[in-house]
């Protein structure tokens, strides 16, 4: 078992460097005391520090896209239940526990609000490049999407100016020319809109 | 659909579940993450019989670092964070990115309040609109 006194038998974590680690282990001494700030979502701006990031925090991430990959790789890893489990089961108090997933979380959240701030403001060619991804469309599928983009642009945002002002929404969506695309009571679970 | 939903593991502020492998002396440690039951599925059809893909396989973009490389949920957890317009750049990336793009689990996170989980209709008023070739008709009702 773990507390806090540590443990001496080996943990074994195979799929983590000792950097990346060691660089985890940096990010929850930090915070050892004071729980991350909650990030704002969506970002409103590429500058995470602007989004409720600490400076700290936002030079944590402010690494070569590759390691910022293998950290996010590292808390996805890390992120076992059976460890703890086993740490829940040592006895530890329950105030100790919620900073603990607090702390693990805005690390998690930290790393994926960096990832989104290099999406952000970009188009399409830009995020491909950014992140080095091939473009596996067809011709067709492309001018597809190019058509469903629009669509969806104008849809979600008259969507969400109307949701702004009522909260809750019956909604009733047909085309002209079409099949219904959505027809919706509550806007439940048909796509990216609902 | 042309492009159907990723199908992706839940994603939630709590720590995911993983089957263990006992080791011997050790600390148990994860071999994969648990397939998750079609009830735990957020806007999941309950009536499919496949299991919710959990790795990164199921939406790789040959020669990327997102793909197989980083899990779907890395991704999910990241586009979660952007607006509408960022993510609609982000849907024609590729079609895993696509695919990502158009699950309910994303729309659940970034627009909470018209997902599948909070399905409240309140009492108030109605209208319609054209939206992009759509007709467009809602009715709110007050909480």
């Amino acid at each position: 078992m773990v507390d806090d006194s540590g443990t001496d038998e080996e943990i074994p974590l195979p799929n983590v460097k000792t950097a990346i680690l060691s660089k985890v282990i940096d990010y929850c001494k930090y915070h050892k005391d004071s729980p991350p700030e909650e990030i704002q979502k969506p970002l409103k701006s590429t500058n995470l520090v602007e989004c409720g990031v600490s400076e700290w925090d936002n030079e944590y991430v402010n690494i070569e896209q590759e390691v910022l990959f293998e950290l996010i790789l590292a808390a996805n890893y890390l992120d076992i239940k059976s460890l703890l489990d086993a740490w829940w089961d040592s006895g530890v108090e329950d105030g100790k526990r919620i900073h603990v997933v607090l702390v693990w979380e805005g690390n998690k959240d930290l790393t994926c609000a960096k990832v989104a701030s290099m999406i952000k403001g970009k188009n399409t060619e830009e995020i491909r490049k950014q992140f080095n991804i091939v473009n596996d469309f067809t011709p067709e599928e492309e001018a597809q999407v190019r058509e469903e983009n629009r669509d969806l642009g104008g849809l979600c945002v008259a969507l969400r100016s109307i949701s702004s002002r009522t909260e809750q929404l019956e909604v009733k969506v047909t085309t002209k020319s079409k099949a219904p695309v959505l027809d919706t009571v509550g806007m439940q679970g048909t796509g990216p809109c609902g | 659909m042309p492009f159907p939903p990723a199908r992706v593991a839940r994603v939630s502020r709590t720590p995911p579940l993983f089957l263990e492998a006992e080791t011997p002396r050790k600390l148990p440690r994860p071999t994969r993450r648990r397939v998750v039951e079609d009830e735990d599925r957020v806007g999941g059809n309950p009536q499919s019989s496949e299991p919710a893909l959990c790795d990164a396989e199921a939406t790789s973009c040959p020669g990327s670092l997102f793909g197989p490389l980083l899990p779907t949920v890395s991704l999910l957890e990241s586009l979660a964070h952007l607006e509408v317009q960022d993510l609609l750049s982000a849907a024609a990336v590729c079609a895993a990115w696509r695919s990502v793009v158009a699950s309910s689990e994303l729309w659940s996170l970034t627009v909470p309040h018209l997902s599948p989980g909070n399905p409240v209709l309140p009492d108030g008023t109605c209208g319609d609109a054209e939206v992009a070739g759509h007709d467009l008709a809602f009715v709110s009702r007050t909480a």
